[in-house]
């Protein structure tokens, strides 16, 4: 017997009808019960009439039959995949007020809360060491302060953020442009399994839906509707990051960027975000401050007080593991140049950046290459 | 007329005595031969005839057979003109039988009665001294490879003439004093202290000679890979007499060593091309010749671009890697080869050659893993070192500051393998690299603190058990060098950086 989300399950899925026609449909029918118990004469000829050639009776007629859409609804089931329509109690309310919001969504884990204040933290898959430990480090604190991360799980500044708020023990949320069944990029593996047990996965796509790029653009307008406001942390000029950004604005969020370098390609669209009027980030106070208007609570880092304790851990170490340390950066320094600059002898600058890698003072983001946590 | 002569061949790379005998009698004129001959020995008859003739010798038409004992081995190559000769010679009357006896000789001849050099001779004349024969006549060519071995009389011969002229008296041959005559004399034309900055891969090459670990570097072309690896040569320990010996006699078989060549006293650096087939690699052949594992015993076999090697040619190198020696069976028997060598790759960290320089290189994280999964992992579990290499810098590169010479190198060197030898002893073994690793933990004799690093150590990088075996090795070795008899922490952080896991690739993908 099919029920309510059944008949959503099938409007969603009828080959070559797309959102705005179902929009239209919806409009004249009230429900997709109403739809779907339609003679499937009237309705190809309705759907003829507002241009669309890609539905065919057959294919329609073909889409009708009920027991396979309730065995391919169960296989969401056993994906351990859930189904959402605007009619479901848990239909996120920010979804509901974008234009050309989404109809059917399917997440594993968890949806955010409601209440809390998200924000999207975005940028080029393609990033500096930098860029990655921002994300990171934003990633982190600002889930510490309660504020909701989303991001599309991809490489790069995505995942870092992803996994940033991981580290601090808290939920995070990832958009996928293809089914949630299908891990790409699958570098983040690891990434996907912690977040479907931790954090939520959502996605427009039906599961077994390959990736292609025309999914992209559609999923950014989820990530920014799914936010109160978006993070921008490393982009070049062209970066696909700015589909994100103008859906956002479209969408009337508060758009943040991270300054960077005037020489650096990767900063360049930061800059010009701030030019044109995004919020300037240098603290984690800057976001809560609009976002939440109220400062960060003790306990969550702020980029002044990471360097002051950076200066600290400083004294706590040995001379020459100091010297070691100081000559460090956030980009990753390969183990020769850190020699050269210590003037220490190899064997010493090993076992010093060893001692320091193992007890978590800096890291290796490469083999023999270090750079400093932030 | 019966006559019988001494001679030698090869089997593999060691000698074995060949009796050749002739028998002249009436009869239809015929010259026969047998005993399992290769087709090149079975055109020694015409050679023989031929250069006898033209050596003013008249052999009247009788019937000759020749029999080359014992009939199971077979015999290959050229070796037995001058012995099918002498034996003929005597079988005639010409020489009289008690010159010939316990005496070897060798040697191929051309049409004219020359003498010309053969390879193996080195094994032969050790093995013919084993077997108690005193005195052994061979082509000039050959005299100073022979002369290698001590306590055999070797007599080197221009032509057949000479020959015959010593064994009847009218000349003397001059003998060939015993001399450790060597190839090339022990001065690497290169050195250590050509290599500008690189202080951590020449650290890591010091360690891992120290305790012949094997070792990879992985990095963009053009960052002295093949530089470093080329003068590994120049910090080993001399060779001694006994692995000179081993070694000149794998060369001997090969007919690698020149006219002029004595004794191999350099170490081997071997580098086979990546388009190397397993047999030339391993051995093979017909009848098996050593391979570039068994030319680089005692010394480095260096495979530039390991990654480009036809996957199966790597995964020959498993079980010599870890026996030392290399047994081939062909249809004519089994030969074993020695090569205990250290292996040196060098590879690119990804497709393109330049990660983690992110400005060049753009190769996805899913690239480069599927890239170097190309390395299988019983190889990878082979090797114990990696490091990752970088392209020197400018002021690197035109530093005034001399480095240090290859001589100081070897010197630390040499100190710690006396150390291993000494404490591996009892275990019949002779570096760290070969500890099992059931005794690794004995070896190593750490304290309280070195065990909580272990533990902490294995957690944060995710070792499996061989791997940190492996690092407890290096970590051994690099006390070694230090001169510390247990393995402090110090040792064990050092080896650190040289771990072999997920090669090229940190904590993340950059």
């Amino acid at each position: 017997m099919m029920k309510e989300e059944h008949f959503w399950y099938w409007l969603c899925n009828i080959p070559g009808l797309g959102r705005k026609t179902i929009n239209s449909l919806l409009d004249d029918y009230g429900s997709p019960e109403n739809i779907y118990y339609e003679d499937d004469n009237v309705i190809i000829q309705y759907v003829k009439a507002t241009g669309n050639h890609f539905c065919n009776l057959i294919d329609y007629s073909h889409s009708k039959m009920e027991e396979s859409i309730i065995y391919s609804y169960g296989r969401l089931d056993e994906k351990k995949v859930t189904f959402i329509h605007p009619q479901s109690d848990s239909y996120p309310e920010r979804l509901k007020v974008i234009p050309d919001a989404p109809l059917g969504l399917y997440y594993k884990g968890k949806l955010p809360n409601e209440d809390e204040c998200s924000i999207a933290i975005i940028g080029a898959r393609n990033s500096t060491n930098y860029g990655r430990e921002m994300a990171r480090f934003f990633g982190r604190e600002l889930s510490k302060e309660g504020v909701t991360v989303i991001s599309g799980l991809a490489r790069g500044i995505d995942g870092m953020a992803h996994r940033g708020a991981i580290e601090a023990g808290c939920y995070t949320l990832g958009v996928l442009g293809c089914g949630i069944d299908i891990v790409y990029p699958e570098d983040n593996y690891e990434l996907f399994i912690e977040m479907e047990k931790s954090g939520g996965i959502i996605s427009e796509s039906n599961i077994g839906i390959k990736p292609y790029a025309g999914l992209f653009p559609q999923r950014n307008r989820i990530i920014s509707g799914l936010a109160d406001a978006i993070l921008v942390i490393e982009a070049t000029e062209k970066s696909g990051t700015f589909i994100t950004v103008d859906q956002g604005l479209e969408q009337g969020k508060e758009i943040f960027a991270l300054p960077g370098r005037l020489i650096d390609k990767t900063s360049r669209g930061c800059n010009n975000l701030i030019k044109m009027g995004a919020h300037f980030v240098t603290d984690v106070d800057d976001i809560l401050e609009i976002l939440c208007g109220r400062l960060a609570e003790s306990g969550t880092d702020n980029v002044r007080s990471k360097l002051m304790e950076d200066e600290q851990l400083k004294n706590l170490l040995a001379p020459t593991e100091k010297i070691v340390y100081s000559v460090l950066s956030v980009e990753p320094k390969y183990i020769d140049d850190i020699i050269m600059e210590t003037r220490l002898s190899p064997g010493d600058v090993c076992m010093h950046i060893n001692r320091l890698c193992v007890e978590g003072y800096i890291k290796e983001p490469a083999r023999n290459y270090y750079s400093v946590k932030i | 007329m019966f006559n019988k002569v001494l001679s030698g061949t090869l089997h593999g790379v060691e000698g074995r005595i060949i009796a050749v005998e002739a028998d002249v009698s009436d009869g239809l004129p015929n010259f026969n031969m047998v005993g399992f001959l290769a087709s090149e020995v079975r055109e020694a008859s015409d050679r023989v005839r031929t250069s006898l003739k033209n050596s003013g010798f008249f052999l009247s038409p009788k019937k000759i057979t020749i029999n080359l004992s014992p009939a199971d081995i077979r015999k290959e190559g050229s070796a037995f003109d001058l012995p099918i000769s002498v034996a003929l010679l005597a079988a005639y009357g010409y020489i009289p039988d008690d010159v010939i006896e316990n005496t070897l000789f060798i040697g191929e001849l051309s049409l004219n009665g020359e003498l010309r050099g053969v390879r193996g001779i080195l094994s032969i004349v050790d093995h013919a001294r084993k077997m108690g024969i005193e005195c052994v006549i061979l082509p000039y060519d050959n005299r100073k490879e022979a002369a290698i071995i001590k306590g055999i009389n070797v007599y080197g011969a221009h032509n057949l003439k000479e020959v015959f002229e010593h064994l009847t008296g009218t000349i003397t041959l001059e003998k060939t004093e015993h001399t450790i005559m060597t190839t090339v004399d022990n001065d690497y034309s290169i050195d250590f202290s050509d290599i500008k900055g690189q202080e951590s891969l020449k650290r890591a090459t010091e360690i891992a000679v120290a305790g012949m670990h094997n070792i990879i570097f992985a990095g963009p072309p053009g960052a002295g890979k093949s530089m470093i690896a080329k003068r590994i040569p120049t910090i080993m320990p001399d060779l001694s007499y006994e692995e000179s010996v081993e070694l000149t006699k794998i060369y001997s078989a090969k007919g690698m060593l020149g006219a002029d060549d004595g004794l191999v006293v350099n170490r081997p650096f071997r580098t086979p091309h990546h388009s190397i087939t397993a047999q030339s690699l391993i051995g093979g052949g017909v009848v098996p010749k050593p391979g570039e594992i068994s030319l680089s015993h005692h010394g480095v076999l260096f495979l530039d671009e390991m990654l480009e090697f036809q996957k199966n040619t790597i995964e020959m190198l498993r079980q010599p890697v870890e026996d030392g020696e290399i047994t081939i069976s062909r249809m004519h028997g089994s030969y074993t080869f020695p090569c205990d060598f250290m292996l040196v790759a060098a590879m690119n960290p990804c497709p393109c050659g330049y990660y983690p320089d992110r400005s060049k290189c753009h190769c996805s994280g899913l690239q480069i893993e599927r890239y170097l999964r190309r390395l299988s992992h019983p190889m990878l579990d082979r090797m114990d070192m990696s490091i990752q290499v970088k392209r020197v810098e400018y002021s690197e590169l035109y530093d005034v500051k001399k480095a240090e010479s290859s001589a100081d190198i070897k010197k630390r060197v040499e100190e710690a393998h006396a150390l291993q030898c000494e404490r591996l002893k009892e275990y019949n073994i002779r570096f760290n690299s070969q500890i099992p690793s059931n005794m690794i933990d004995d070896l190593c004799m750490l304290g309280e603190e070195e065990v909580k690093l272990r533990k902490h150590i294995f957690e944060r990088y995710n070792l499996t058990a061989r791997g940190m075996g492996k690092l407890l090795k290096v970590a051994r070795t690099i006390a070694d060098l230090d001169g510390s008899k247990v393995v402090l922490s110090n040792h064990i952080l050092e080896a650190l950086s040289y771990r072999i896991n997920e090669l090229g690739l940190g904590d993340e993908h950059i």
